[in-house]
């Protein structure tokens, strides 16, 4: 898999791609200035802008080439686990969000101390930071072995022939897959440390756009390709038409066992103990924009991903069909066969760019989510304490650097030696069973208690590591799944039922918080928790209309308004405003929120101080639209 | 034919989505006295059903 496909145009877009995104990351440098900007982007952002950048995410490193092999082999029911995110919507939607927005955690950790106490924080900080540092090296690891297959060393080996690096030395370090590690990472790097939060969602943004694009542009040129949707149709045999796979009696791709491990484990993971994603949800400018988001991403746009990660595989089994390509093709290898035998010089190139743009809007996330716990997690609450906050977003740039480097020493790692990543990917099995159980019970269990926590986290997590020793203690779970397939699709379901024993049994031992300390940490207590960010009682019965003013200066710390708008807004005094440039397809890039004041402007302005104009990047005299938040 | 898969992901993920959305609002952190909240609970109900619907026309369609 090391030939090289493409044409010179082919690589001339993907060059100018690298350089685009490098260059539009470090724009949104000039919009950090704060550790709150860096690593929430000054809570500003509208849902579609979050929504999108969200799917890029979502879409991983490997997905084209995962999800074309399960199309391939498996058809339409490759698209069950982009499918079936809805369950966990409430939970999400109306508890958790609004506790971590509200509650002003900056992190996972952080919300384990508030919530328990701070033996399950550290608990916490080792389970996620060990998990995210190998994720990040996984994901150049597979990035790397990805753009190795469709690229193969166009450049790279001169490179290493004009640095004189020994070819052993060269191949011990993981060979051109290494080599397209390092570019990826210096170009996630730079954009990163300089632009954080924003220039990670800039970029994402525009590359969720485009993974879409290419995905859906593939689907439409294979289809046309093979002369037609009813050709194409006639082409996948019945068994690859329908939306599940079989319930249990295929080990390689169950439904119940992708249903246990990837509902319950993965997508459950993804909305409750990512840090990266919990960080884009702050991100937004309201609780409200926050949940628009989470309803476009998996009504919308999870469905759309499905269909553009998977389309090769479904093109490639038509076309295996018809004899165009052997029916034992290598299912890993068919995302870049049907690319270059449907596309054209160019459009391979898109093709190509969208693959980097996937394998990228990961990687960066992390990045960003990583530095974010190294600093809110264990620099400012134990290393160095009490320091401004320029002190503190210069170490976020430094940890920026250097988890992307530690991430990239972790490459030549996996390329050498299989176990590491076996093991990192054993370590993600057993750890992410007993935070899904904590987090859960915690904002729904008064009675759940800081040691139960503790517990869940660490026997949790070596019940689950004990069944990767023992396996037969997930006989019990398995559902008819054969083995040894089914051990590994089932230890999710196994990984929760034993953490969330060890949780009941060591609640009912140990004494709970008293329910004063638990304000804001637990579903019941979340309109409480609304009114404390506020600072006063939420004003968001009626929405009001949105307002068109122009933007004054004066001496004030609120924003003033003139009657007529605070009327028309449904807004009192005290409420919270957002103050946003007039163009909605800024997203909320130039934007504040502040606190009215008395309505006492003039018809059709809206005072706000000096350094309130400033952090919003907006200009005086300019027009603004203005909504009440609550 | 698909339907044992159907039953069980809309079944067990229906408990834990029907569950998750009386927790929360018996718990008070959503109320369907709320204009916005009631919105988002319909919102809710209706992408389940509508997931379920794509799901059923999916099937009967690969029937046909």
């Amino acid at each position: 898999m090391t030939e090289v496909h493409g044409t010179p145009l082919d690589y001339g877009i993907i060059f100018f791609y690298f350089l685009f995104v490098l260059g539009f990351g470090s724009i949104f440098g000039r919009y950090t200035r704060s550790t709150r900007d860096f690593f929430f982007s000054g809570q500003r952002f509208s849902w579609w802008l979050i929504a999108f950048s969200c799917i890029a995410t979502v879409v991983g490193s490997y997905s084209f080439i995962k999800y074309s092999s399960r199309g391939f082999v498996y058809g339409l029911s490759s698209s069950m686990t982009y499918l079936n995110d809805w369950f966990v919507a409430p939970l999400f939607m109306l508890g958790w969000l609004p506790i971590i927005y509200f509650s002003r955690v900056s992190s996972i950790p952080e919300y384990f101390e508030k919530r328990f106490n701070r033996p399950a924080r550290i608990m916490a900080i080792i389970f996620i930071m060990l998990y995210m540092v190998g994720y990040i090296g996984i994901n150049f690891y597979t990035l790397g072995v990805a753009l190795k297959a469709v690229l193969g060393d166009i450049g790279v080996e001169s490179v290493r022939q004009a640095f004189h690096i020994p070819p052993e030395f060269y191949q011990s370090l993981g060979g051109h897959a290494f080599a397209w590690a390092v570019v990826i990472a210096i170009i996630c790097a730079i954009y990163v440390t300089a632009g954080g939060q924003t220039a990670v969602i800039m970029t994402d943004l525009l590359q969720g756009f485009l993974l879409l694009i290419a995905g859906f542009a593939l689907l439409f040129l294979g289809v046309y390709y093979l002369g037609g949707w009813e050709r194409f149709w006639s082409g996948l045999p019945v068994t690859h038409r329908l939306p599940f796979s079989s319930f249990n009696s295929d080990p390689a791709f169950p439904h119940v066992g992708i249903f246990w491990q990837d509902l319950f484990g993965s997508t459950m993971a993804f909305y409750f103990v990512n840090q990266g994603l919990i960080m884009r949800f702050l991100a937004c400018k309201s609780v409200k924009d926050g949940r628009k988001a989470v309803i476009a991403v998996i009504l919308v746009l999870m469905p759309l991903a499905a269909i553009a990660v998977s389309s090769a595989g479904w093109i490639g089994r038509a076309m295996a069909s018809f004899g165009i390509i052997p029916q034992d093709t290598d299912p890993k290898k068919i995302f870049v066969i049907v690319s270059e035998l449907v596309t054209r010089p160019g459009i391979f190139g898109l093709i190509l760019a969208a693959l980097t743009a996937a394998l990228m809007s990961t990687v960066d996330t992390l990045i960003n989510a990583v530095s974010a716990i190294a600093v809110n997690d264990i620099w400012r609450p134990f290393v160095v304490k009490n320091r401004d906050d320029r002190y503190y977003l210069k170490w976020a740039r430094i940890f920026s650097l250097f988890f992307a480097l530690l991430g990239l020493c972790l490459v030549p790692l996996y390329a050498s030696f299989k176990s590491i990543y076996e093991a990192h990917a054993a370590f993600t099995a057993a750890s992410t069973p007993p935070l899904i159980v904590a987090v859960i019970l915690g904002m729904t269990w008064k009675r759940y208690t800081p040691w139960a926590a503790f517990w869940t986290l660490l026997g949790g997590g070596m019940a689950v590591a004990i069944s990767i020793k023992w396996p037969v203690l997930i006989y019990p779970f398995l559902h008819g799944i054969p083995t040894p397939g089914g051990f590994i699709y089932m230890r999710a379901l196994y990984g929760l039922i034993t953490s969330g024993a060890i949780a009941v049994i060591v609640t009912y031992l140990t004494r709970p918080k008293l329910d004063s300390e638990l304000t804001g940490y637990i579903i019941s207590t979340i309109a409480r928790a609304k009114e404390l960010f506020k600072g006063g009682p939420p004003n968001d019965r009626e929405p009001g209309k949105k307002m068109l003013l122009t933007l004054c200066e004066a001496e004030t710390e609120e924003g003033i308004l003139d009657p007529k708008a605070m009327d028309a807004m449904k807004a009192r005094p005290g409420d919270l405003i957002y103050v946003n440039d007039r163009r909605w397809w800024t997203g909320g890039l130039r934007s504040i929120h502040v606190k009215a004041g008395e309505p006492e402007a003039r018809s059709g302005e809206i005072l706000l101080s000096r350094s309130k104009i400033e952090e919003s990047r907006l200009r005086p005299g300019e027009k603004v639209r203005v909504e009440k938040i609550f | 034919m698909n339907w044992l898969q159907l039953a069980y992901e809309y079944g067990v993920g229906g408990l834990f989505f029907f569950i998750t959305v009386y927790l929360c609002f018996r718990e008070g952190c959503s109320s369907l006295d709320h204009p916005v909240e009631r919105r988002t609970f319909w919102i809710l109900l209706l992408g389940y059903i509508g997931y379920l619907g794509v799901h059923v026309i999916w099937i009967l369609l690969v029937r046909q």
